[in-house]
């Protein structure tokens, strides 16, 4: 329906960018659905004033940006952005330098692209510069970690990549009556317990406020969140947190903060930090002061039952979990959303699509037995969508 | 609206949003409107077609209650939400008309969605969907492509855009194709629109239940003269491309 300009004045073309901060804030987020919040371009500056800048992917149409993403090199070492470890019986260079595109450290990520009946153009022409800009740097290929399996798909039918699924997700869908309509749905046995966790916070002189950014002190922040990611192995300090929090706060990303905190007295004894955008909310960093000795279930309250009511409250219908601590998030209600990553080689050398499939169907398999009634219904696509097979 | 029609805006956010500081829209449309419109204090408004949201946002800033803002083009309705979650301006973007929307408003806003009838019966729909959102004595605000618009396709280049009739030789028959290109820096692509006859427009509004339609030429509000409005502005204010209706919901 567009009007048939001439090819070259409707044709996108595609290069690396200027720097993030000299692209139009608005005409980047009108790529971003609600979904994509990681790469929105708020998010996206926050982490450019933390942890340095990268260098842009963009697609450009006669009327202005159709696509774009940002490069980083992913993880060094084992952890959550390790691509050997996500792909360890696939046959491919893996060992290799791969390209990643999305923000950096995102356990969500969505192609920002235009809409419509031109996305997959869009999206193919983003694989192209992608393609070209490993092949001129040296990687052996791209990936897009941690999507949405539909989204995978798709993006990896416009640029010819592979899907491999590596990750999941939690997430809850809000009713209008939030935490009592949640619970609603439970067996007895759920339901107790989790009243039971709510009254033991209370029994122990815990409470709830909830703040936004402009009413948070960024160094306890970033000590309670600190010593949350010590105890479960994470090694980043409390001079690297802060750095995040104090990009987000230059880049405005703050103004979407809704942080929930625990307190006993006048005393932070926890907090969960969730960002707020379009329906969801976004729930991304939690912190403990695990020098009191207090067994009051605060992680649960900060994180579920009290997000429920204030999301419904809100307006707000879904909270995103992310990924890690599955089981106990499943046994509070959350549902488990597959994640993919696309994977393209440059060198002309083919993932084998036969090993990707079975790796996927293992994989659901996995999932399948630890979350069997927990499964959202895109887990559905890994058997009815395989890769096709070279 | 149909489906491809409102496909053919996904990628054009950014430019629209730009358009509004277009000088015919920033000094000739949007001051009409406003003045057309009048005092928004506590009014709940649809506005229907609200591309990136820019009436919705102004509106809301101005005072009024309940802001909705409704199109079917996913690209616009991102930039919309983004935009107005930025300004901290509480406005439901929605792709969809739901039940409770249903004659809840003060005020339905439409600009150019019209000329996106792309036939008579989904002309006619449209109304319907506008006058059904409005309560009784609700008014609907709707700019159409002028039914005198300059068919010279070059007429309206200075301003930043091109009207083209497909048939250049009969450029006022119902329900005739207009290409929009958009030229102001360079070719920027386009989309269709179609052209509707005052009496068409007359005659399907009123069939949706408008009453006491009037018909409000564009002006630059702002000079109490068009002669002293900048003269660049000139040959549009002569044949302005698009008009306002006004009419109250029976």
């Amino acid at each position: 329906m567009v009007v048939p300009l001439r090819d070259d004045a409707r044709a996108f073309c595609s290069g690396v960018s200027e720097k993030l901060c000299e692209l139009d804030e608005h005409e980047w987020d009108a790529l971003v659905s609600d979904e994509n919040f990681y790469n929105s371009y708020r998010w996206l500056r926050a982490l450019e004033h933390a942890l340095g800048e990268t260098d842009v992917l963009t697609v450009r149409g006669p009327a202005g940006l159709v696509a774009a993403c940002t490069l980083w090199n992913g993880g060094q070492s084992p952890g959550l952005f390790y691509l050997p470890s996500f792909v360890a019986d696939i046959p491919g260079p893996w060992q290799q330098k791969f390209l990643w595109l999305g923000g950096r450290r995102n356990t969500h990520n969505g192609v920002s692209c235009i809409e419509g009946r031109r996305r997959f153009e869009a999206q193919a022409e983003l694989g192209r510069c992608a393609s070209d800009y490993a092949r001129d740097r040296g990687y052996a290929g791209f990936v897009m970690p941690y999507m949405p399996y539909s989204a995978a798909l798709k993006f990896a039918d416009a640029i010819g990549g592979t899907v491999i699924l590596h990750s999941a997700e939690a997430s809850l869908e809000v009713p209008e009556t939030g935490l009592s309509g949640v619970m609603a749905r439970w067996r007895k046995h759920a339901r107790v317990q989790s009243k039971s966790e709510i009254a033991t916070f209370r029994r122990l002189g815990s409470r709830v406020e909830w703040a936004a950014a402009v009413e948070l002190d960024d160094s306890l922040a970033a000590d309670l969140i600190t010593q949350n990611r010590s105890r479960y192995g994470g090694v980043s300090d409390h001079e690297w947190m802060q750095k995040i929090l104090a990009g987000q706060r230059t880049a405005g990303v703050s103004h979407f903060v809704n942080a929930a905190i625990s307190k006993r007295n006048d005393d932070i004894t926890a907090l969960t930090i969730f960002y707020s955008f379009g329906t969801a909310l976004h729930a991304r960093y939690f912190g403990a002061n695990y020098n009191l000795d207090l067994n009051d279930f605060r992680y649960f309250v900060l994180s579920f039952y009290e997000p429920l009511d204030y999301a419904a409250a809100n307006g707000f219908t879904k909270l995103r979990l992310s990924t890690s601590a599955l089981r106990a998030k499943v046994k509070r209600g959350a549902k488990i959303e597959p994640q993919a990553l696309v994977a393209k080689c440059v060198d002309g050398q083919p993932i084998c699509q036969h090993s990707a499939n079975q790796h996927n169907l293992r994989t659901l398999r996995q999932y399948q037995d630890e979350f069997a009634g927990h499964l959202c219904r895109d887990w559905e696509l890994v058997e009815s969508n395989p890769n096709l097979t070279s | 609206m149909n489906t491809a029609s409102s496909d053919q805006f996904n990628e054009y956010a950014s430019i629209y949003e730009d358009m509004s500081q277009w000088p015919f829209r920033k000094y000739i449309e949007i001051p009409s409107v406003f003045q057309e419109i009048g005092d928004v204090d506590g009014l709940s408004i649809l506005d229907f077609g609200c591309g990136t949201g820019m009436y919705a946002r102004w509106l809301k800033q101005r005072g009024a209650g309940q802001v909705v803002g409704y199109d079917l083009t996913e690209g616009m309705l991102n930039y919309a939400r983004r935009r107005a979650e930025k300004e901290d301006l509480d406005i439901s973007f929605v792709s969809h008309l739901g039940p409770e929307l249903i004659g809840q408003f003060d005020l339905v806003l439409g600009v150019y969605v019209l000329p996106y009838a792309t036939t008579r019966p989904e002309l006619q729909a449209m109304c319907a969907d506008m006058v059904r959102l409005m309560r009784p004595g609700g008014r609907l605000l709707t700019l159409p492509i002028h039914p005198v618009y300059d068919p010279h396709p070059n007429y309206y280049e200075p301003y930043g855009f091109r009207l083209i009739a497909e048939d250049p030789e009969n450029p006022y028959a119902d329900g005739e194709r207009v290409k929009l290109e958009l030229c102001k820096n360079g070719e920027q692509g386009g989309v269709f629109a179609w052209y509707w006859s005052a009496t068409s427009l007359e005659r399907a509004l009123e069939q949706a239940g408008l009453r006491s339609l009037k018909w409000r030429e564009l002006s630059a509000s702002a000079y109490p003269d068009a002669n002293q409005a900048p003269k660049e502005l000139h040959a549009y204010l002569q044949r302005p491309h698009s008009i306002i209706i006004e009419g109250v919901r029976g």
